[in-house]
């Protein structure tokens, strides 16, 4: 009996050795899979494509906690308040808003198909709104993904870039997030009325459609014109202006086009009060508008609009520059070769079909950064990346890997650093005439 | 490659790390390409199969709960959807019954292969992990969280029932 049992196992497994194996249409199985899992993930992402807007996801750091946990967990207890107080503990600003009492409650509810959505509330300003939201249904919802999503305005698409995200490890029914809306253009709050449309893409294509106006009357947002130069080991840079509204501060840089060097970001901006308290960047939410690539940028920071200081002073340091010429790298896909790469120290590069891969030294702990930025290729057209992976070896290195799409795209490819720590020296401060 | 090699990659693409994926996921293509190919009797079918199989996989990876039994989680997902594949199949070749001569040859190449995918399916997965993919019945047990002499048992049964379909032809 064993002796039969064993022969015939032999001969299965030799049965299935003896089938060949398509190894190229695998592997382009496997590719196929990737982007098929990266346009899903892209789709949860939706943006408005006139305005450049870079959202710096999930950026899991909690710079420090401003609130205590105790009041957290009492404000969470108030309708409404759960999605916000994440919020609050990375946004001075949202904070500020809830104290004098910006905020307007909605609490909007629909149920359909077995799905319960609430539009909690809304914080809104000429530059965007913040929408509450919880949403539960009788079963697990955490890869329930939303298919079309638009904010109306008296019946009309507004042009607004809404993004959302939510991610849970566990199985769960309810999701309290917020949606936030960013306006390319301050819209007119006269008469208004929003509509907030949510189509879900379970069996039956549930949609809700969420009709809201708003009582309270809209801050306007203060901008002041600066045209203020500074200048860091040489290269100038120009603070053209500051605007302030509830949501967020933007601050518009310009750079000279004579630098010799590149500069590509700035990695401490903050804005100080006469009493030195700081708001800095926003964490998790929407970053920048325009890009420095192109010469000038504006950057959102925390709002300090309820605060009306004495006195208020935007400093920045630690520029990120590299010399023009050094800036990025050739690559040739096809070749599948790096033909040049600047001698920068510790920076390593590699490329493997449509995917380059980096690695350079760091000294953040605990960031994400991307280091790839725009794509060119020999007919200067934009390659586009189907986005990347970071990863980080150890606590001094980040490699990422960023796959290209190629079709259509002419060797050689120019691919520029956004990202590397060459810091130029000093730290320069402007003050803003507040009137 | 080493299977610490092979966890420590696991590990990364369950990061996110997407280079570490395809690496892992090429390490597991034979296995894969020959459990589908075994159940589903034609390429197609089985990179079709293999593909899909890729993507759940990908999309999941964050609740593989114990690295070493990476390619265990990933020939388990492929058999689901192997066998929710055939079932399909099954229905349409009720509705048109068509004699398909080209992969007759190939039936009796793969008679044994063929007979197994008739198992029910945790049987088969017993068979396809303890034969093919070269696992000790203690590691098993330990996967599925049954004690060692279960798997003893349930593979004795399994085999018994192989052998009565060999015996009688059909099932």
């Amino acid at each position: 009996m064993k002796q039969v049992e064993k022969h015939d196992y032999d001969t299965f497994v030799k049965e299935l050795e003896q089938i060949d194996i398509p190894h190229e249409q695998l592997e382009e199985s496997r590719i196929k899979s990737v982007m098929h899992f990266r346009k899903e993930k892209r789709n949860r992402q939706r943006t408005w494509k006139g305005i450049a807007v870079t959202c710096a996801l999930l950026l899991i750091f909690v710079m420090s906690i401003r609130i205590s946990p105790a009041l957290a967990s009492a404000i969470a207890k108030i309708p409404g308040f759960a999605p916000l107080v994440q919020m609050i503990t990375d946004d001075k600003g949202v904070k500020d808003i809830l104290h004098n009492n910006y905020y307007e409650e909605l609490g909007l509810s629909q149920t359909k198909n077995g799905l319960s959505f609430t539009l909690q509330g809304v914080i809104a300003d000429e530059t965007g709104m913040i929408l509450p939201y919880t949403f539960s249904a009788p079963f697990d919802v955490r890869d329930l993904e939303i298919k079309e999503i638009e904010l109306r305005l008296n019946g009309e698409v507004l042009p607004a870039g809404i993004s959302y995200s939510w991610y849970r490890a566990k199985e769960t029914s309810l999701i309290e997030e917020n949606l936030e809306a960013i306006f390319k253009d301050p819209i007119n709050y006269d008469n208004a009325e929003f509509e907030l449309y949510l189509q879900f893409a379970d069996e039956k294509q549930t949609e809700f459609t969420m009709p809201f106006s708003l009582k309270k009357s809209i801050a306007k947002t203060k901008t002041y014109q600066l045209n203020e130069k500074l200048s860091f080991e040489g290269q100038h840079i120009t603070v053209k202006s500051v605007s302030i509204s509830p949501l967020r501060t933007g601050i518009t840089i310009a750079l000279d086009p004579h630098n010799d060097m590149r500069i590509l970001g700035f990695d401490d901006i903050r804005l100080l009060d006469e009493k030195g308290e700081e708001w800095t960047t926003i964490s998790n939410g929407l970053v920048s508008t325009g890009t420095l690539m192109d010469g000038e940028e504006t950057l959102f920071m925390q709002s300090n609009y309820f605060r009306e200081p004495k006195k208020l002073t935007l400093s920045i340091g630690k520029v990120k520059a590299l010399p023009k010429g050094q800036d990025f790298i050739d690559v040739d896909f096809k070749q599948m070769k790096v033909l040049s790469k600047p001698p920068l120290p510790g920076l390593e590069v590699q490329v493997n079909k449509q995917m380059v891969t980096i690695n350079v030294p760091t000294s953040y702990k605990n960031k994400n950064i991307s280091l790839l930025g725009t794509a060119i290729d020999a007919n200067g057209e934009t390659v586009y990346s189907n986005s990347g992976s970071h990863y980080r070896p150890d606590e001094y290195v980040i490699e990422q890997t960023e796959t290209y799409d190629l079709i259509g795209v002419v060797n050689p490819v120019r691919i520029y650093f956004s990202h590397y720590e060459n810091l130029l020296e000093g730290t320069q401060t402007v003050e803003i005439p507040l009137k | 490659m080493s299977f610490l090699n092979e966890v420590t990659l696991v590990k990364r693409a369950m990061a996110g790390d997407e280079t570490a994926f395809l690496q892992v996921l090429q390490i597991y293509e034979n296995t894969m390409y020959r459990t589908a190919y075994a159940y589903l009797k034609n390429e197609h079918d089985a990179i079709e199969a293999v593909q899909e199989a890729t993507y759940r996989c990908l999309k999941k990876i964050h609740t593989v709960k114990e690295p070493a039994y990476f390619g265990t989680w990933l020939v388990r997902i492929l058999l689901n959807i192997c066998h929710d594949m055939r079932e399909k199949s099954m229905r349409l070749d009720l509705q048109e019954d068509i004699e398909i001569g080209d992969t007759a040859l190939n039936h009796e190449r793969f008679e044994l292969t063929d007979i197994i995918t008739r198992l029910p399916r945790e049987q088969q997965e017993l068979i396809f992990l303890k034969y093919f993919q070269d696992y000790k019945n203690q590691d098993i047990a330990a996967l599925q969280n049954i004690p060692e002499g279960t798997v003893k048992s349930r593979l004795h049964a399994a085999l018994k029932k192989l052998k009565l379909y060999f015996m009688k032809g059909e099932i």
